[in-house]
């Protein structure tokens, strides 16, 4: 099975903000992130996200993977 | 205008300004409540927005800036819509997470009680936090709540801050997992693992101590070691009795291949076990008989196949060995191998042989002169006027005979009791040698007039510790050897002297001589040096009696020969002291 990625890219926004665009994208398709069938990238230039956006999806019992990349981070949200 | 027009504006002025002042009224009613309504509105933003900050506190980031978000946006936005959604995730997320622990602890816990196994959780001061059912069965000494007791005052006793064995006080210094065997308690013997369980900050919280008894096993180990220590020692003395065996053993297995083979063994076929590589037995033997034998479909019965077959040894003489061959089979009758023993039989089968031949001699011997006494006899009792004109010349020659008979006859029983082991009688007496050698060869010389005897006697009188009989028999019989192995008109030339404190006697003549390995068996019972030529009569008895009555006195005899050129027999009797 394919699984499909979402990439949603909040570069611009600060804290809070940052953290609930990616909790609101994240809560639209938590059923099938929980089921494998879906990843979900953030791409965010904020770096208190990359600490905030990681411990809320590990709470919801989710896993993250964090990549810096150029001027901005890649989060990737999965089962 | 008219009054009534006057009249009519000022009513409409009245009612104007009623109007006004009831819309004036209801304007400040409305400004009132629509100050109301924007105050309840911003507190209800602020409220919005107070929650929702209280929220991200929850979630651990920032507070929600007016200026990030306008109020408006804050509506349409819906943040605590978002955080409720996600906390009824985390909500779920961790509901599920409690009911793992739960199945996690119970899991736990059942392992716990029912491990093999005693189990002990002590705190960093090793009092008892928790512990199993075995801990009670192996550890404790009756049965008592041990609940925040030290376990060395209710386990071990032992102090732990001076105890080099105390597992737990290992496990706080190290920081490390702790295995500690042959821990005693009593008579009971355990395996002892301790393992830390650390805190957030690294601390040691907990300790578990694991106590598996291996009491049994150490039994069991303690008393296999010995079975094998014991096996071992059989197997060696086995292989010690096997590997000394004067006969060549071989054992092979199922598969035809050498398992075991003595010293004899490597020394007949030339090569050792290991040089063997696990090759069938059949395809390395050097011997092609001994494999045409193992090769014997009768060697699959349970009887033990025994034959015998020539081999050469190293020496490349060949010899005659007696294999016996017997299958091995395990308690269950399946066939597991063989053992081959081989003997070696060449000297038994030479005496056999020389039996044979001796019966044949002996036959030969007896006969002869039987026939001319039972001849002459004969003569005697049916011509009596012939007789009586020759009856002392046939009487002579009849006594002449029996003297024959009775000196084989002696012979015969000379050995029979050195075989048996029995001692010579012997009466030793001063023997003038040279009065008794003289008598002798005086004798012979009568007796053998065609044959030229030379007596040399010197160095005076010898006399000599001996039994006179056996002496005169030992010379009797180096003589008559002389004379029936050298041709007619050869010497004999016997010399008498003393030597080094012996009586020293030689005969030597210089007839037919021997081969050396004729010289060698030149002594054993029943060997005759051409045991064909029946020409030369003989029991192949009068060198062993001769070697055995020399040696009964303490003296020593010799032979030197040379084919074609003669013998030498040198004799050492003690002289009297």
């Amino acid at each position: 099975m394919q699984t499909e990625i979402i990439e949603k890219d909040i570069r611009g926004q600060i804290c809070p903000s940052s953290l609930l665009l990616a909790l609101r994208e994240i809560n639209r398709n938590f059923d099938r992130l929980a089921n494998g069938v879906l990843e979900i990238v953030v791409l965010t230039d904020n770096r208190d996200a990359t600490g905030t956006i990681p411990t809320t999806v590990e709470n919801m019992g989710l896993h993250s993977e964090v990549e810096k990349i150029a001027g901005y981070y890649r989060i990737l949200v999965k089962k | 205008m008219s009054r009534d027009s006057s009249a009519e504006i000022s009513g409409h002025v009245a009612a104007s300004d009623r109007k006004i002042h009831e819309l004036t009224t209801e304007l400040e009613q409305a400004r009132a409540e629509n100050d109301l309504l924007r105050a309840s509105l911003e507190q209800s933003y602020g409220y919005i927005r107070g929650k929702v900050n209280e929220m991200l506190t929850v979630v651990g980031t920032k507070m929600l800036k007016p200026e990030e978000l306008d109020d408006q946006s804050l509506l349409e936005f819906d943040p605590i819509g978002i955080v409720a959604d996600t906390f009824r995730h985390v909500l779920e997320s961790h509901r599920k997470l409690n009911q793992e622990l739960r199945f996690a602890h119970d899991e736990i816990q059942a392992i716990f009680d029912s491990v093999g196994a005693a189990l002990l959780v002590l705190d960093p001061e090793g009092r008892v936090l928790a512990y199993n059912q075995k801990t009670r069965d192996l550890l404790l000494r009756r049965d008592q709540d041990i609940l925040g007791e030290k376990c060395r005052t209710v386990v071990c006793g032992m102090d732990h801050r001076q105890d080099t064995r105390c597992t737990f006080a290992k496990v706080m210094a190290s920081r490390r997992e702790q295995h500690v065997q042959d821990w005693n308690l009593g008579e009971d013997n355990f395996t002892v693992v301790g393992r830390p369980l650390f805190g957030e900050e690294g601390e040691i919280t907990h300790v578990v101590m694991a106590y598996s008894d291996v009491t049994a096993r150490k039994k069991a180990e303690t008393a296999l070691l010995e079975s094998l220590r014991e096996t071992q020692e059989a197997n060696a003395k086995i292989h010690g009795i096997l590997r000394s065996a004067a006969d060549s053993l071989l054992v092979t297995d199922a598969e035809d291949r050498i398992v075991l083979m003595n010293e004899r063994a490597e020394q007949l076929f030339g090569f050792c076990l290991a040089e063997s590589g696990g090759k069938p037995a059949t395809d390395i033997l050097p011997s092609r008989q001994l494999i045409k034998l193992l090769k014997d479909p009768d060697i699959s019965s349970d009887q033990i196949l025994v034959r015998d077959l020539p081999l050469h040894k190293e020496d490349d003489k060949e010899r005659i060995y007696q294999a016996r061959i017997a299958v091995i089979r395990g308690k269950d009758k399946e066939y597991r191998g063989r053992i081959t023993l081989l003997h070696d039989v060449t000297r038994e089968r030479e005496v056999d042989r020389m039996k044979s031949d001796f019966v044949s001699t002996a036959a030969h011997e007896l006969r002869t002169p039987l026939s001319t006494i039972l001849g002459y006899t004969d003569l005697l009792l049916t011509q009596e006027e012939h007789a009586r004109e020759h009856l002392h010349e046939y009487l002579n020659l009849i006594q002449d005979k029996a003297e024959n008979l009775a000196q084989i006859v002696g012979d015969l029983l000379d050995i029979s009791r050195i075989e048996a082991g029995e001692a010579l009688q012997l009466s030793f007496e001063p023997c003038d040698m040279e009065k008794i050698c003289q008598q002798v060869v005086n004798e012979f010389r009568l007796e053998n007039p065609d044959h030229q005897f030379v007596f040399e006697f010197r160095d005076g009188p010898i006399l000599a510790d001996a039994d006179r009989y056996a002496v005169i028999q030992v010379i009797e019989n180096v003589l008559s050897n002389a004379v029936k192995y050298s041709p007619r008109g050869g010497e004999i030339r016997f010399t008498a002297r003393t030597e080094e404190g012996r009586c020293r006697l030689s005969v030597q003549d210089n007839g037919l001589g021997m081969l050396p390995d004729q010289v060698e068996r030149a002594f054993e019972k029943f060997y005759r040096g051409d045991a064909t030529n029946t020409a030369i009569s003989g029991t192949g008895l009068g060198l062993t009696i001769v070697k055995h009555l020399v040696e009964a006195h303490g003296g020593d005899v010799a032979l030197q020969s040379l084919p074609g050129k003669g013998t030498t027999i040198t004799i050492f009797l003690p002289l009297i002291q």
